[in-house]
């Protein structure tokens, strides 16, 4: 076990087929993901970048089971996905988690945060409700925010209280591998910065694996030990994100890392 | 375009299916025996064998079903017993009747209703809009039978201005002018609902559209006041307006069976409350299909209207 | 519970909400208390006291034909038609919405197969269903109830599979599975409270109509039978003898029109206290120019003597429902012919405000400006008359905003929009405003520009999308640009292919250019000067390069140390003693 990869990903494709139409053009399949192979040793950050539509959201949601993949194999701390969501979700979500985009938007509007973090505690920790006050301060506590606020709704935070909150919760039940698809794209520098430093934190003090997803090509050097680029559903380039960023080998990771505006 | 029209007609499929099969179990689910239902007071027993060699009423539903679809295919509705008659051509001549009332209705409400809708967008808050929200308000919760009722009582009996009820005069009537004369009570009053339900969704449709950023665009680059709201903002509003039209098209129509009544307008309503009154069957059967069908066909036309209008419906 | 108070708060804010609920409630107590009040028997007929006129002795609102108390078969009448209203409306809530929550939950074959089913009920004229139905179970009141239920289930199962289709995919129902809810759980607790709104609103706006079909049916002597009687069956009594007796059917009508009315009323109110998007108050309809409303127009002054667009002490701010909100504070901006000037701010610094307050493109109401000036070359824009106004708009001042799916007409071909924006300014014969489009996306490097011309906005890219913007701020040859966040919505490459155009199109026009962005990247790239905005003030102002590498105000210190920089990115994971927390 403690040498298996934290997460592994063998030949991934995804294709979405066009919507069924019987006149008009017929529309080719869509290759969302066109065979990726990666994987993240336990304790690792893993980057992914890469523009819009180059599959990195499709294979973040791969990873976490929210979607099926065409063909290929998942395995998380040596598990296939398939066989984890199999045991129901209690299993699949023990192990991997994810954070979204939209830090508002993924949490509901019409409950409150204590509502919203009890769901992981019961469902996935089985802890006794006699124990979620306890352990739903220290998940606020854990990511900087006041325990004060847990009975308050989504709409009273910040976009980056609500990311702490989102992240508060896929910790919520344990989860050593967390997917991060564009965790601070939709927040202000200045709250971006402060994140991030979060994440670093949270990492070193749960031993947590991220695979951390982002356009943003100097936010993952920030965080990432290891970073793949990916264009068109494919992974074109793989390496060390300082070594990678400013050597450049491929011509598409080249064009991308000259397009970024310098200070 | 040909592709969009001919994909929308196939979608229909199912869709015609289900309403003819819906049309079909009035008959098929009438308690007791359906040939008795059918022919009520003339159930000789000539008759009854009769209808039931030609309807299949002695066989299986299945088998009931087709006998009756290869029946409505060729045109052959049955024959109504209590008028005695096709009642294809019954329909027919009752449907026309009401489709010159709903559609002045239609055209009617559909007018009012952009006219009042714009002028209340655009003096969102002035006293036309006031007054037009009032008037709205007032329209859309009026039992369009008693404002019939109300109408008559005015304009027909105290006032004499205009005729109580029919479609023509009875004596030397006939002729567009006399039709006209007839049709001012009951086209109004069956398009008062229609045109504040159309005034109101124009009204919050421009005013959606109105706030949106291409109509900032429009205001940077120069464009006048006038072109913002009839070019930009009143095309916009129109695709939200257009399917409307076409479901208040349904509620006109629904809505002539009332109108009809009160109005003793010779209409496809009129004669299926008469029919139902009288149990016949197979004239409330041909009756619905036909009505159904045109409506069907009426959507058709809207959901083309909308796909000329908006690029971005897929084919 | 709270959001219950406060929903019913805002319900009876609303005056007319308020008087609907008011009528109402009269009439429901009435008929609600009609065993015990003291009324005549509603059957008893009375041949010699047949249609009596209102007023009468011992029959206040007269009798019918025959002989029957009007006030009294009113008040049962009234009983009976609410009835029927209400359970006919809670039935077809629950049938409609039920259909619809599955359908738009599970979506796939589920959905294809049951939302046939609903196109195939409104495949029938509304009334027309009805009427088959009650044709199949025989006139009755009973039957007429089942017939309005299923002719309004399509309603229910529209709305609400809209709204449950929508939610299917959004973040927190994802999120929700993966924290190990099971899809029934998710179904009732995740996705049903953020429907019930819809199906609250649609109770609400269907009850009355409910009410008016069972009347009609009844009406049509199709609903309830004699002696039984409802409003409608009333009306149709009244009918037979409208000519000689108008008060029979008079009164029933207007009973059924008062009480259509207040549910409508009430439904309005419910829909206006629900929709999130009313609940600030709605916003009227924006004006063509934000509202100045300057307490002393500053005068005599002539400004920077080579600015192309001064701006002194500019504030705006927006009017809420609990005061006014200053989200520009007193903001001097100065750009001379040719210079590109960037803003740069946070979300909520007033960037954008200021720059759409420039040619008073802030939405009025909420929007006011409340002091400053505004001085392009010699005309203040916030005294422009509306004509001058809008000769500058797109003429000699032009836009480019952020996302430009949203910003161009989406039902207009690109070309006719910037056809549009040429004849706006000048008299320009169709032909030649189409050569001039096609040299202007030649110019701004659109590949066959003949064809794209003909595209409407949803078939180019974003890329394509943002050159076509800015093809038509340079349709009148403008001489100041100003662009709002116009390369934030596009990904890397596509915005340095954007912002060397601009750079270029910059030097070839000698544009001056106003450069609103987050991005103090974006900004070194393409700006000479800089201005740096934070709580709605400039807090520093200067070259752009001194303003990166020697920042005089800790708020810029801040921000700049804040921007991760490819190369040495790591830096900003070191915790900066100068930072406040979130």
């Amino acid at each position: 076990m403690s040498g298996a990869p934290a997460v592994q990903v063998r030949d991934l494709v995804k294709t979405y087929r066009p919507r069924f139409a019987l006149f008009g053009r017929r529309r080719k399949p869509v290759t969302a993901l066109g065979g990726v192979s990666l994987a993240v040793a336990p304790g690792e950050t893993l980057g992914i970048v890469g523009e819009s539509g180059c599959g990195k959201t499709t294979l973040a949601r791969c990873l976490v089971g929210l979607l099926r993949p065409s063909s290929g194999q998942v395995l998380v701390a040596g598990q296939p996905i398939d066989r984890l969501a199999a045991e129901g979700p209690a299993a699949l979500g023990r192990s991997v988690q994810y954070v979204f985009q939209d830090p508002i938007s993924s949490l509901n509007p019409r409950r409150t945060i204590r509502q919203t973090l009890a769901v992981p505690l019961r469902f996935l920790a089985g802890l006794p409700p006699g124990d979620h006050p306890a352990r739903l301060r220290e998940l606020m506590e854990g990511v900087g925010l006041d325990p004060a606020m847990l009975d308050r709704y989504p709409h009273e935070f910040s976009g980056g209280q609500a990311q702490r909150i989102a992240i508060a919760r896929a910790l919520a039940a344990g989860a050593r591998v967390v997917v991060l698809d564009e965790p601070v794209s939709a927040l202000d520098v200045s709250v971006q910065a402060q994140v991030l430093r979060l994440l670093v934190e949270l990492k070193a003090r749960h031993d947590l694996t991220y695979v951390f997803i982002s356009h943003d090509l100097a936010v993952v050097e920030a965080l990432a030990d290891r970073v793949v680029v990916m264009s068109a559903g494919a992974v074109v380039e793989e390496g060390r994100p300082e070594e990678l960023f400013s050597a450049p080998s491929h011509p598409y990771t080249r064009r991308l890392v000259a397009s970024v505006p310098r200070l | 375009m040909p592709a969009y029209v001919l994909g929308r007609l196939l979608a229909l499929l199912p869709v015609l299916f289900g309403l003819s099969l819906i049309v079909f179990l009035i008959m098929a689910l009438i308690p007791g025996d359906p040939a008795q239902a059918i022919l009520g007071s003339y159930a000789t027993p000539e008759n009854v064998a009769r209808i039931n060699r030609d309807l299949g009423l002695d066989r299986s539903l299945p088998v009931q079903y087709l006998t009756w679809l290869g029946n409505v295919v060729t045109g052959d509705l049955g024959r109504s017993y209590s008028l005695n008659r096709p009642v294809l051509d019954e329909v027919l001549e009752r449907f026309s009747a009401t489709l010159i009332l709903a559609g002045a209705a239609l055209v009617l409400a559909s007018v009012l209703g952009l006219l009042a809708g714009i002028v209340s967008a655009v003096y969102q808050y002035g006293l036309a809009d006031k007054l037009v929200t009032f008037a709205v308000l007032i329209g859309i919760s009026l039992p369009s039978f008693w404002l019939g009722l109300l109408l008559i009582l005015l304009f027909a009996v105290r006032w004499r201005l205009l005729p109580v009820s029919g479609m023509y005069a009875i004596y030397g009537g006939g002729g567009l002018v006399d039709l006209l004369w007839h049709l001012i009570l009951p086209a109004t009053t069956l398009a008062v609902v229609a045109a504040g339900v159309i005034a109101r969704l124009t009204r919050s449709a421009m005013l959606e559209v109105l706030r949106q950023d291409f109509v900032r665009t429009a205001r940077a680059k120069g464009v006048s006041e006038r072109g913002v709201v009839f070019r930009h903002a009143l095309k916009a509003a129109m695709v939200t307006v257009i399917p409307v039209i076409g479901i208040q098209a349904g509620f006109v129509l629904g809505g002539a069976v009332y109108i009809e009544t009160v109005f003793q307008w010779p209409g496809i309503g009129r004669m299926l409350v008469d029919a139902i009154g009288t149990r016949d069957i197979l004239l409330v059967q041909g009756g619905v299909l036909v009505v159904a069908a045109s409506y069907v066909l009426f959507n058709l036309l809207a959901d083309v209207v909308q796909r000329l209008l908006d690029p971005r419906i897929a084919a | 519970m709270k959001a219950a108070r406060g929903f019913f708060a805002r319900l009876l804010r609303n005056r007319m909400a308020a008087a609907g609920l008011l009528v109402l409630a009269l009439i429901l107590a009435v008929v609600l208390a009609a065993p015990i009040l003291p009324l005549a028997d509603p059957d008893a007929t009375d041949p010699a006291r047949r249609l009596l006129p209102p007023f009468s002795e011992g029959a206040w609102l007269g009798t019918d034909a025959l002989g029957r108390d009007l006030l009294a078969r009113l008040v049962w009448g009234s009983r009976l038609s609410l009835a029927v209203g209400v359970a006919a409306s809670l039935l077809a809530a629950v049938l409609g919405s039920t259909v619809g929550l599955l359908a738009g939950y599970l979506g796939g074959w589920t959905d294809t197969l049951l939302m046939r089913g609903i196109d195939t009920l409104m495949a029938f004229p509304y009334l027309l269903l009805a009427l088959a139905i009650v044709a199949v179970l025989g006139p009755g009141l009973l039957n007429a109830l089942y017939a309005v239920v299923v002719v309004n289930i399509p309603f229910f199962a529209r709305n609400v599979r809209g709204v449950a289709a929508g939610l299917r995919h959004r973040e927190f129902v994802d999120a929700a599975r993966l924290s190990g809810m099971g899809s029934a759980r998710i179904l009732l607790q995740e996705v049903l409270p953020n429907v019930m709104p819809v199906i609250v609103i649609t109770v609400s706006t269907t009850i009355g109509w409910m009410i008016l079909e069972t009347a009609g049916l009844s009406f049509l002597g199709l609903g309830s039978q004699p002696p039984q009687a409802d409003l409608g069956s009333m009306l149709g009594e009244g009918r037979k003898v409208l000519i000689n007796a108008p008060h029979v059917a008079a009164v029933p009508g207007l009973l059924v029109f008062l009480i259509v009315m207040s549910m409508n009323l009430i439904g309005d109110g419910v829909r206006d206290a629900i929709d999130p998007r009313l609940r600030t108050g709605l916003p009227g309809k924006p004006g063509t120019a934000t509202r100045v409303e300057r307490p002393d127009v500053p005068a005599g002054h002539d400004g920077d003597a080579g600015a192309l667009l001064d701006v002194r002490n500019l504030k705006v701010a927006f009017d809420t429902g609990s005061g006014r909100n200053l989200a520009v504070q007193g903001v001097d901006l100065a750009v001379a012919p040719g210079e590109c000037l960037g803003i740069i701010g946070e979300s909520g610094s007033g960037k954008s405000v200021t720059a759409l307050a420039l040619a008073r493109l802030v939405p009025s109401p909420p929007g006011v400006i409340t002091g400053g000036v505004v001085r392009f070359e010699k005309d203040d824009l916030l005294a422009a008359p509306p004509g001058l106004l809008r000769r500058l708009r797109g003429g000699r001042i032009a836009y480019v905003f952020q996302d430009p799916l949203t910003t161009l007409h989406p039902l207009m071909r690109v070309g006719d929009q910037v056809i549009e924006a040429i004849q706006a300014h000048q008299r320009q014969a169709a032909g030649a405003a189409r050569a001039r489009v096609h040299e202007l996306f030649a110019a701004v490097r659109l590949p066959e520009p003949d064809r794209i011309m003909q595209a409407y906005p949803h078939e180019l890219s974003g890329g394509q999308r943002q050159r076509v913007s800015i093809a038509m701020a340079l349709a009148n040859d403008p001489d100041l640009i100003i662009a709002d966040e116009p390369t934030t919505a596009l990904d890397v490459t596509v915005q340095a292919g954007i912002l060397d155009l601009l750079a270029e199109l910059r030097r070839q026009r000698r544009l001056a250019l106003v450069f609103i962005s987050h991005d103090f990247g974006v900004i070194a790239r393409i700006c000479d000067r800089v201005a740096v905005m934070h709580g709605g003030e400039i807090v520093e102002t200067g070259p752009v390069l001194d303003v990166l590498h020697r920042p005089r105000h800790s708020y810029t210190r801040r921000l700049i140390a804040a921007v991760p920089v490819l190369g040495r990115a790591k830096e900003i994971l070191r915790t900066d003693p100068l930072e406040a927390p979130a």
